[in-house]
């Protein structure tokens, strides 16, 4: 298995599918990962992976199950801190600080990087509150602020439309795709400039699937997204990089077109032609 | 197809009643369970049967009584019940609650740590086994003798709430009390003259009373008459007073209604003789016509004494005080008594059945909270809750229907033990505890469990009848908790559903 040497820090995009101007042009790094490596008590789970995370554009991970795909998203937001056990070597730096450190503060880093995760968990409250949760965690807020802030988030969201008669109704009522959505507009409430989302659309259906993708395409004009997801296809539809991860190292790294069209690694090859995994 | 190949290859079962025996094993069931049905419904029946006489609104609010079984009420064992459950349920609740936040919700990562959270783990689990009357003990030697660390129950080591009053004996020979700061204050004497103090009051200083309207009629009319016999005599010459032919009366009857009122009021002016006096004077000054002014009130006063003194005395003279009496220092427990140790009081009850359902408390509540799902507090915190906002915000309010259940229950179960407060409760108690004049939580109680053993175990069959009516009580007010727990869980399993 070849090391790859890690990409700088800069890089150059090109995404097939992205028709905005500024595309072509340089884009920066938000978030940094540098020599990362995990273990779970004494398995290891990561090793030494180092990439770039283009502002304001859409991250990919893919690889098979239990290549470290997830473990190295949970890592960017601390969430494995809360698994007994884990713990990591290296660096992961936004906008240059390293969120690993222990000094780090975990809630608001939380705050700046909000999360999806792979199934639907919207809390069993109304879908209003669902969306005001994580802005009252943080700020001090009038009521109709938060009322602002809730149609916003909805919005962006693009659920809107069809729950602004009853946001007062539980969210558990919700469709499972429609749930899915309230909980990006909950994560985006807390306006977050990071926004990890873990298999978003593994436990929905196809149509949920279409206006999730559509929505992730929408976000990336104001977030820095990374996704996982063990479906390629979705990878690159979605996604202006895509990072492939195998048995926790990092295979390939680059712009989805060209991992996609002429990966560099036999391993990314057979992978992306579907003869593992 | 595959169907014909397998019963080829295998010999068919006989058809060897295998219907009937299963048709038999239901059939076993629903007798199994018609029976326990069935003498359940006997026993109630039975001591409702025999219980049905005695229940009544005097049973539930009147007191005990050890001679008389129709006389015996229930009301101090109700309200000490009560008084357990609450203060049960002060202690249980919060140190339960957060007992079961502190094993789901904090474990340890530290491998000694973890180790030590197993041991309490473990042991919650063992407690909620342990026989009750184990906790009885405990809870004696705990709360109420504190393992004779800090004195006796009868003479605690540290107490607050005492008020200190002096002790008068009235006209009646009825105690009548005045607060004082301290122990070390100087006993006030009765004021010189009569006066009244007011009957039990233990905030209000020393004082005079207003006299009541009811009390001033009878001495008015007599008041009245004693006034025209003054006149009379004034006009005769007693007292000193010159006789005069052509004296219109002294006092007319008018003024003499006002001079009693006044009069009146002097009796409840409690103060120096001459004061009293004075104001007699001043009183009689006002009036025309009226000469030799300071004989006249002396006799007035004379009257007024002699009245007071005949007329109080007869009628008992609540609150009345000698002039000069010298009262007894007293102890007097505030409503906030406390003393340590507990001593077999309310409070160490409460305490000790707080013991016997913590486990359950606890365990119970570790279920719901272990029932929130995982998904739901990584919400939380990936929303930047810290971990409290998440148990508090998230977790509490998803387990709140399942504690609520579980707590419910183990209230149930504190109020029908009697195990445990076996060597706290008291058998017979006059009085409801605690809401009495003068209670607090270091009252002695009795509970509803320990009145019915205390009657059951009286000889006689009219005993027999009001253990059953206490049964009775019991069982409603256990019922009724319980369907309130099923109530609860019914309906959040409806709406998480």
């Amino acid at each position: 298995m070849t090391q790859i040497e890690a990409p700088p820090m800069v890089v150059t995009a090109r995404p097939a599918r992205d028709v905005d101007a500024g595309a072509r042009t340089e884009v920066e790094a938000q978030l940094r990962i540098a020599g990362l490596s995990c273990w779970y008590g004494a398995a290891p789970a990561i090793h030494g992976v180092s990439m770039p995370i283009a502002r304001n554009r859409v991250t990919a991970f893919i690889g098979p199950s239990g290549c470290g795909k997830s473990t190295l998203l949970r890592w960017i937001n601390r969430m494995n801190d809360l698994i007994p056990g884990a713990r990591a070597e290296g660096r992961i730096e936004l906008d240059g600080v390293d969120l690993l450190s222990p000094s780090t503060d975990v809630v608001e880093l939380r705050r700046r990087i909000g999360m999806v995760f792979q199934k639907p968990n919207p809390f069993p409250k109304s879908i209003y509150d669902n969306v005001a949760f994580g802005p009252r965690l943080h700020y001090r807020l009038s009521k109709s602020e938060t009322e602002a802030l809730v149609e916003r988030s909805l919005r962006s969201a693009a659920l809107w439309d069809e729950v602004k008669d009853r946001l007062k109704e539980s969210a558990l009522r919700l469709s499972g795709g429609q749930q899915q959505r309230l909980c990006i507009a909950r994560a985006i409430a807390a306006e977050p400039e990071v926004l990890l989302m873990d298999e978003p659309c593994s436990a929905l259906d196809p149509k949920s699937t279409v206006a999730i993708e559509a929505l992730i395409a929408e976000l990336k004009r104001r977030y820095t997204i990374v996704i996982v997801t063990h479906n390629m296809q979705q990878a690159a539809r979605a996604s202006d990089f895509t990072a492939f991860l195998y048995e926790g190292r990092l295979v390939e790294y680059g712009p989805t077109a060209r991992v996609f069209s002429s990966p560099e690694s036999p391993q990314t090859e057979d992978y992306i032609a579907g003869r593992f995994g | 197809m595959s169907d014909g190949a397998s019963s080829a290859r295998y010999a068919k079962r006989p058809a060897d009643g295998r219907e009937r025996r299963d048709r038999a094993f239901a059939g076993a069931c629903v007798s199994v369970a018609a029976l326990a049905v069935c003498l359940l419904v006997v026993l109630l029946v039975s001591i409702g049967v025999r219980g049905a006489d005695r229940l009544s609104v005097d049973f539930l609010t009147g007191i005990n009584s050890e001679a008389d079984a129709e006389a015996a009420g229930f009301g101090p064992a109700i309200v000490g019940s009560l008084c357990l459950l609450v203060l049960c349920a002060l202690a249980a609740i919060p140190l339960g609650v957060g007992t079961a936040i502190l094993l789901e919700e904090y474990r340890p990562t530290h491998p000694l740590l973890r180790r030590m959270h197993g041991v309490v783990q473990a042991n919650i689990t063992n407690l909620a086994g342990v026989p009750s009357i184990v906790y009885g003990i405990l809870g004696y030697t705990a709360f109420a003798t504190m393992f004779d660390a800090v004195g006796t129950p009868d003479d605690p080591g540290f107490s607050f709430g005492t008020a200190y009053v002096a002790e008068y004996r009235d006209l009646a020979d009825n105690p009548v009390y005045a607060a004082l700061d301290g122990p070390g204050t100087e006993l006030p004497l009765a004021a010189a003259g009569l006066g009244f103090f007011a009957d039990i009051d233990l905030t209000e200083p020393v004082a005079a009373r207003v006299v009541t309207p009811e009390e001033i009629e009878p001495l008015r009319a007599q008041l009245d008459g004693a006034f025209a016999e003054l006149n009379r005599s004034l006009r005769s010459g007693v007292n000193g007073a010159r006789p005069s032919r052509r004296a219109p009366p002294v006092i007319s009857a008018e003024d003499a209604v006002r001079l009693s009122e006044r009069a009146l009021a002097g009796v409840a002016f409690q103060g120096p003789r001459d004061a009293y006096e004075q104001a007699t004077a001043q009183t009689l000054a006002g009036l025309d016509g009226v000469s030799n002014n300071l004989a006249i009130a002396r006799a007035i006063r004379a009257l007024v004494r002699d009245l007071e003194d005949r007329e109080f005395r007869a009628a008992g003279a609540p609150g009345l005080i000698e002039a000069g009496a010298a009262p007894q220092l007293r102890q007097n427990r505030s409503w906030y008594y406390f003393q340590l140790p507990l001593g077999r009081s309310v409070l160490a009850g409460g305490l000790t059945l707080a013991l016997v359902v913590l486990p359950i408390v606890i365990v119970s509540s570790q279920e719901a909270i272990r029932a929130v799902p995982r998904s739901q507090r990584d919400a939380a915190l990936a929303l930047g809750g810290t971990r409290w906002q998440s148990i508090g915000q998230v977790v509490l309010p998803a387990a709140a229907p399942g504690i609520c259940t579980g707590t419910i229950l183990a209230m149930s179960r504190a109020i029908g033990e009697a195990a445990p407060i076996l060597l706290l409760a008291f058998g017979f108690i006059p009085f409801t505890p605690v809401f009495r004049e003068g209670g607090s939580l270091m009252d002695s109680f009795t509970a509803m469990p320990l009145q019915i053993f205390q009657w059951a175990g009286n000889p006689g069959d009219a005993f027999q009848s009001t253990a059953a009516a206490g049964i009775v009580v019991l069982l409603a007010v256990l019922l009724s908790f319980n369907s309130v727990a099923v109530y609860l869980r019914q309906r959040y399993q409806g709406a998480a559903g």
